[in-house]
């Protein structure tokens, strides 16, 4: 499967805060992949580099088999893309902004665009500065989707939408995209967004990519394991490829990132009682993995599934 | 694409054009309804020909200043250029369309505001010859320098506004600032090159300058608009000062250097011309230039000694030595606005003593070409004929 977009070692600093950490990966073509991270984690300074909107400070990125950099234009006519907070033209009616858009985009869909417009219920036209937050999404969504783009690049499209306005945005995404077989890259903090749509998954934290699989073989190969033991301490798991995650009087808690039954057995060996195996999902394996760099959530910007509303 | 780009550029300079079309039409409108209902008609022909001037100073800038400054600034400042930017076009293209609707708009004005001055011109001159309608704006008796500096300096305006609105987030903040560095650059030229004895004061060397000055400033802009980071502030306004800081101080030096250069001492590319001996046949007067510098002339005179002296100061010419051969008087013209008019200064030096006096001086439209002084035969007196008979 080819690539849709191909990132290697890219680097981007700030000064000397360093937002991009010698990233690599692939988005295949044909798949649903998020980005996954905090607030800061280097997830929009990766798609603004994507789109020429940003220079990486080393690396290279290619989009649909096009230089970032030297075919910035030609990139730009053939994804769709939506920023985290989309700012328009205020002036201009909803009806103005897609004849305005069309002109930028040879594969531009007006027949789709109008029965966008009519299922999303935009009123075309009002002026974008009478619009809610969530319609001018909507109004994002709506241009990016009637381009009729071979990659979509959505920046964490749906942060301050309600959760109504949210699960109609995806709705209507995933319906297209899938009918026309394109790329999704989209990247949010909200896991259980993630967890409902994305197929393939990229996590970053402080610049850095920690993990990038697809979410099945993600979930098919993390386990949390139990095990118990009996006596004073516990006996020592440290050759075994497990992490220890948390510590109590009658068992240790480990996270193991390739599970087999020879795990278990390898426990029990160490001298635990029994192992119990817990499935992981995806808030449990971004945990574990910031966890192992080095890392703590911050209260503030928890990226659990928690809904949270604007 | 571009059809799109030209409609949502001129939908965004409307405003400017249509309020600046407005003050346009409106000022001049104002002053004659004004001068009509104070009973003052007979001021109506000098408000008629102030009015080409109060555009060229007001209007013409301030039309660059406001269509410049709206092209770029709203849209980085509230980080609406990002919907542009992430569209299909490149920036140089994006950039090309904005500065080049904001250059139409303000023609637009200016056309307005000239096309107001000359009709009102056509209705209201009063006819020289009965019957006869004079040319309301005669180009030719305007003095074309100046038109030119006009354009030049209104050129400098819109490329300082489209520079600033790079870094600035709004359009107030933009127009007063790239005015003042406008007039500032503009002023500091004029200065240089006056100050290092050139004259006239705005002419098409000063306004050349000028132009240099602007297309350097545009090309900065377009430099960074196309290599930005548009979307973050701080990196790119220092990467742009420090772009726009370059230019200027290259320029500054360049001006500098060429004025300097301009201004070689007189050495082997003199040139004598206006020959005057004094009586007793020992000194010898004459006007002196560079050749390079024809503008620039001084009297110069040698003695029993050999040596040459150079009096007088920027036009100076027509040396006549008085009969008793203690002065020598010569004729100064200058010219400080660049402005047609003249004033030409009658100047005595006391050849014993090195002192010199100026005796008399008349301002207008005059030459110094063939004003002679000449002495009375006791010496006491010198008369002049600034008007060229001598």
């Amino acid at each position: 499967m080819t690539s849709a977009i191909s990132i290697r070692e890219l680097t981007k600093t700030y000064g000397r805060r360093t937002a991009v950490d010698a990233a690599t990966y692939d988005v295949p073509r044909g798949s649903v992949c998020g980005l996954l991270g905090q607030n800061g984690a280097g997830k929009t300074t990766t798609i603004r580099c994507m789109l020429d909107l940003l220079r990486p400070t080393s690396g290279t990125i290619e989009v649909l088999g096009l230089d970032a950099q030297r075919d910035s234009v030609e990139i730009r006519r053939r994804i769709g893309y939506l920023p985290e907070e989309p700012t328009y033209y205020p002036w201009m009616r909803v009806g103005e902004i897609t004849r305005f858009n069309a002109g930028f985009y040879p594969t531009w869909d007006q027949q789709l665009c109008d029965t966008l417009i009519a299922q999303l219920g935009l009123p075309s036209d009002r002026k974008l500065r009478d619009l809610s937050r969530g319609m001018q999404a909507k109004v994002g969504l709506v241009l990016a989707l009637s381009q009729r783009p071979e990659l979509l690049v959505l920046d964490d499209p749906t942060s301050g939408l309600d959760p109504i306005v949210r699960r109609q945005f995806f709705e209507a995404m995933i319906d297209k995209v899938h009918a026309t077989e394109g790329t999704v890259f989209f990247s949010t903090h909200l896991l259980h967004e993630m967890e409902r749509i994305a197929d393939e998954v990229v996590v970053m934290y402080d610049g850095r990519v920690l993990v990038r699989d697809s979410l099945e073989a993600l979930k098919r190969s993390r386990r949390r394991l139990r095990a118990v033991f009996s006596g004073d301490s516990a006996p020592a798991a440290e050759h075994l490829p497990v992490r220890l995650v948390e510590s109590r009087p009658h068992f240790r808690d480990f996270t193991a990132r390739r599970f087999d039954a020879g795990l278990v057995a390898g426990l029990r060996d160490a001298g635990f009682d029994s192992v119990e195996v817990i499935d992981m999902d995806l808030e449990d394996i971004f945990v574990d993995e910031i966890g192992r760099a080095g890392g703590a959530l911050d209260g503030a910007d928890t990226t659990t599934s928690r809904e949270t509303a604007a | 694409m571009l059809r799109s780009l030209l409609w949502k550029e001129w939908r965004e300079q409307r405003a400017v054009a249509i309020s600046g079309a407005v003050v346009a039409v409106l000022m001049p409108g104002l002053i004659f309804a004004g001068l009509g209902l104070a009973g003052a008609t007979q001021r109506v022909q000098e408000v008629l020909t102030l009015l080409p001037i109060a555009n060229w100073v007001l209007l013409w800038p301030l039309a660059a200043l406001a269509t410049a400054a709206s092209a770029v600034t709203g849209e980085l400042g509230d980080a609406r250029l990002g919907f542009l930017l992430s569209r299909p076009v490149s920036r140089t293209r994006l950039l090309a369309v904005k500065l080049a609707i904001a250059a139409v708009v303000a023609l637009a004005i200016i056309a307005a505001g000239q096309g107001v001055a000359t009709a009102a011109s056509w209705m209201l001159a009063e006819p020289v010859v009965e019957g006869v309608t004079p040319p309301p704006i005669d180009l030719d008796s305007m003095d074309r320098l100046l038109v030119e500096g006009v354009v030049a300096f209104a050129a400098l305006c819109f490329a300082f506004a489209a520079f600033l609105s790079l870094m600035l987030s709004r359009a107030i903040q933009v127009v007063p600032l790239a005015g003042i560095l406008a007039s500032a650059f503009f002023g500091a030229n004029l200065l240089l090159w006056w100050r290092l004895d050139y004259l006239p004061v705005i002419d098409s060397r000063t306004t050349a300058w000028t132009v240099v000055l602007a297309a350097g400033l545009l090309a900065a802009t377009f430099v960074s608009f196309r290599r930005g980071e548009l979307l973050r502030g701080k990196a790119h306004v220092l990467r742009t000062l420090g772009m726009g800081a370059a230019v200027l101080i290259l320029w500054l030096g360049a001006t500098g250097a060429m004025a300097v250069y301009e201004m070689r001492p007189p050495g082997d590319d003199v040139l004598f011309d206006g020959l005057a001996v004094s009586p007793d046949g020992v000194t010898v007067a004459t006007t002196v230039a560079r050749e390079d510098r024809a503008a620039s002339l001084t009297v110069g005179f040698i003695g029993a000694s050999g040596d040459m002296r150079l009096v007088g100061q920027r036009l100076s010419r027509n040396p006549a030595f008085s009969p008793d051969g203690r002065y020598l008087a010569y004729v100064v013209m200058s010219n400080r606005l660049g402005l047609r008019s003249n004033t030409l200064s009658l100047y005595v030096h006391d050849i014993q003593t090195g002192e010199e006096r100026a005796l008399a001086s008349l301002t207008g439209e005059y030459f110094a070409n063939a004003a002679v002084p000449v002495f009375s035969t006791d010496s006491r007196f010198v008369a002049v004929d600034f008007l060229g008979t001598p």
